[in-house]
């Protein structure tokens, strides 16, 4: 047989000729509009964004060096920095904004409250103005609450040995209520077809009222949580530490 | 490009179906087996998510099948951690081949068909970066610098171990015949 690099290159492409490698899914495009339909509109790479980059691989080279010498530094004050919020990066998401800030993550969080029966769920339907959605794995919730403004639907679930699963909903056209400070990795998943957000470490949850302003009063620490739409209402789950076991609650909710 | 930023779904809908064949190729051949569907879905809303880091300039299509390869290539690993199937079964595997029902001489169709076959084998066989920049430079015809930017490898590297691939493969194929014809 021939031995030149050509025959061999030939031979390639007449196998790459016959190789069915399928058509893509009919509904393809479709699919993909739905899924992205909540993401925020893609930037183009601004000035800013071309700096943080820039400053991002300067540290990647630099960290030893950058790390020594802060450490030198706050040896020598005895302080920490002063708290600044800066705002890195966000992801816009009907009724929750997320923040991303510098600085090491709170290892633990308390539990997320127990909610009391206060109200029956046909009560608080007419409170809040939607269906709530239940969990079929978790069945009826021991505890129904209703926000002073009526606008959060808690439901939580208690177990034998203390633990606490939480879900509050609401209705996704309003403001950003749940301002968020995350200080570690938010990772991106699926509820069903629905876009959903990991936020794996604890963070602080502030509440920001549909006037633009926040209150820390409420303001607390949470645990893992996820954060998804469906239908019209945000939901997020609290009380779960791992991801596949919040997901499998979240894709029971009817 | 510019619709897609300014926020006009129809616009990335186009892009979507203008690339989703190739999308696919390279997620079928990467060895993302039955979940090829999911990855290359799933790869379309990652490069959604990822257009900010698009270079204004840059070609659409490499950037947007470097995603899709890894994805499969994750895909593919997740599979075989699960045992759903043997060690590369799904990579380059023979049933890709659609059997040319066409050949005038149905025992030259065979030969043919053979030749295919050992030729697959012989490429499943290569280390994985061989297999990779083959499939990429001839299974889906990319060109050179589109290799390179699939691969995140040097044009350098691709040049060199394509050259590499190549010759192990006309040496693995003529053990094969000598085999054979012993």
């Amino acid at each position: 047989m021939p031995e030149a690099t050509n025959s061999m290159e030939a031979e390639l492409r007449a196998l790459a000729a016959e190789l069915d490698t399928g058509t893509p899914a009919a509904d393809l495009a479709g699919a993909v509009l739905l899924r992205i339909r909540t993401e925020p509109v893609p930037a183009t790479p601004s000035a800013a964004a071309e700096r943080v980059r820039r400053a991002r691989s300067w540290l990647r080279a630099r960290w030893r060096a950058v790390l020594a010498a802060l450490v030198a530094l706050l040896a020598g004050l005895s302080l920490a920095p002063p708290v600044r919020a800066t705002v890195a990066e966000w992801f816009g998401f009907h009724g929750v904004v997320v923040t991303q800030q510098p600085g090491p993550a709170p290892t633990s969080a308390p539990p997320p409250p127990v909610g009391t029966r206060q109200v029956t769920l046909a009560q608080a339907r007419v409170l809040v103005g939607f269906q709530p959605r239940l969990p079929s794995a978790l069945g009826a919730p021991t505890g129904v609450e209703v926000s002073a403004d009526r606008r959060v639907l808690s439901l939580t679930w208690g177990d034998d040995r203390g633990g606490v699963v939480r879900i509050d909903q609401f209705n996704g056209e309003v403001e950003p209520r749940f301002w968020k400070s995350v200080r570690g990795e938010v990772q991106f998943a699926d509820v069903r077809l629905d876009p959903a957000i990991w936020f794996a470490v604890p963070h602080e949850l502030v509440v920001l009222l549909p006037d633009g302003t926040h209150h820390r009063e409420p303001s607390r620490l949470v645990g893992p949580t996820l954060v998804w739409q469906s239908r019209g209402l945000t939901m997020r789950l609290e009380g779960k530490q791992i991801l596949p076991e919040a997901l499998a609650i979240a894709e029971s909710v009817g | 490009m510019a619709r897609v930023r300014g926020g006009d779904a129809d616009a990335y809908a186009e892009l979507v179906r203008r690339h989703a064949p190739i999308a696919r190729r390279t997620a079928v051949l990467l060895g993302a087996g039955a979940d090829a569907d999911d990855v290359v879905q799933e790869g379309f809303v990652k490069a959604y998510r990822a257009l900010g880091t698009f270079r204004d300039g840059a070609e659409f299509r490499p950037w947007l099948l470097r995603i899709v390869a890894n994805e499969a290539r994750n895909a593919h690993r997740s599979a075989v951690r699960r045992g759903a199937r043997e060690e590369n079964a799904a990579v380059l595997d023979a049933d890709l081949l659609h059997r040319a029902g066409d050949a005038a001489d149905p025992a030259q169709a065979v030969l043919l068909a053979d030749r295919r076959v050992g030729l697959l084998a012989a490429l499943r066989g290569l280390p994985e970066p061989h297999r990779l920049v083959v499939t990429c430079r001839y299974l889906l015809d990319l060109d050179e610098s589109e290799t390179a930017t699939v691969l995140g490898w040097p044009r350098g590297t691709v040049k060199s171990r394509l050259h590499r691939a190549l010759g192990r493969l006309r040496a693995e194929l003529r053990t094969a015949e000598e085999v054979t014809d012993a």
